[in-house]
């Protein structure tokens, strides 16, 4: 059986894996347009504690097929040429970035509607949880 | 029969079980009031079930030995 991609990182997604990707692509002549949501933990108040950190927990043996599933569902509807998710798992902290998507295509329009898509299904679909860890230790189930 | 019992979300935080094992076949919703009686928080919670990676809306639906059941409180990601 084939094993399925992983579409997590432990911890923050770096700035770095942001560049990097947009660099892979620019051998690629074929995309005009790069579009990319970047998720970032935000410090809520929560009964007057603020947020540190979310700790991220997923099932990952669904997820992983859920995040192909989405990718391929986007192929079909969208004329894409690129299509690519991270999200993460364990410990983000507040200020840092937790799930990366970058749709390439040929033309905007194409790249623009399927990155709104993308976002809202994995929100929708994917099982993911996150325990936000407040300023005074305690946990707070999302 | 034995059912392993997957606890996601917050019900990490409630289930020290893992397992449960029953002399008769049991349906999904029999299941879950089994497990209310020691983990009675549960009831208190949104969540739906997966039987071996699958979600399933019918909990009339009888385990099978063996089979693997999620609880998956609403999904939160991104």
């Amino acid at each position: 059986m084939k094993k399925d991609k992983d579409y997590f990182v432990e911890g923050s997604i770096p700035a770095e894996l942001v560049a990097d990707e947009i660099r892979k692509h620019s051998h690629k002549k074929n995309i005009g347009a790069h579009a990319f949501f970047l998720g970032q933990v935000r410090a809520d108040i929560i009964d007057g504690k603020e947020v540190q950190e979310i700790i991220y927990s997923a099932y990952t043996e669904m997820a992983n097929p859920e995040f192909s599933k989405i990718r391929e569902d986007a192929f079909e509807k969208y004329n894409l040429s690129c299509l690519h998710i991270y999200h993460s798992i364990g410990a983000v902290k507040t200020g840092e970035i937790s799930l990366f998507v970058l749709v390439s295509s040929k033309h905007r329009k194409d790249s623009f509607d399927a990155l709104e898509d993308i976002v809202e299904q994995i929100k929708l679909k994917v099982p993911i949880w996150k325990k936000e860890i407040l300023a005074d230790g305690n946990p707070n189930w999302v | 029969m034995k059912i392993k019992i997957l606890p996601f979300g917050v019900f990490t935080d409630i289930f020290v079980t893992h397992f449960w094992e029953t002399e008769k076949a049991l349906s999904i919703q029999e299941l879950i009031e089994e497990l209310s009686t020691q983990y009675p928080q549960i009831k208190t919670y949104t969540f739906r079930v997966a039987i071996n990676k699958v979600i399933i809306e019918d909990h009339n639906t009888i385990l099978q030995t063996d089979d693997e059941m999620a609880l998956l409180p609403p999904f939160s990601g991104g």
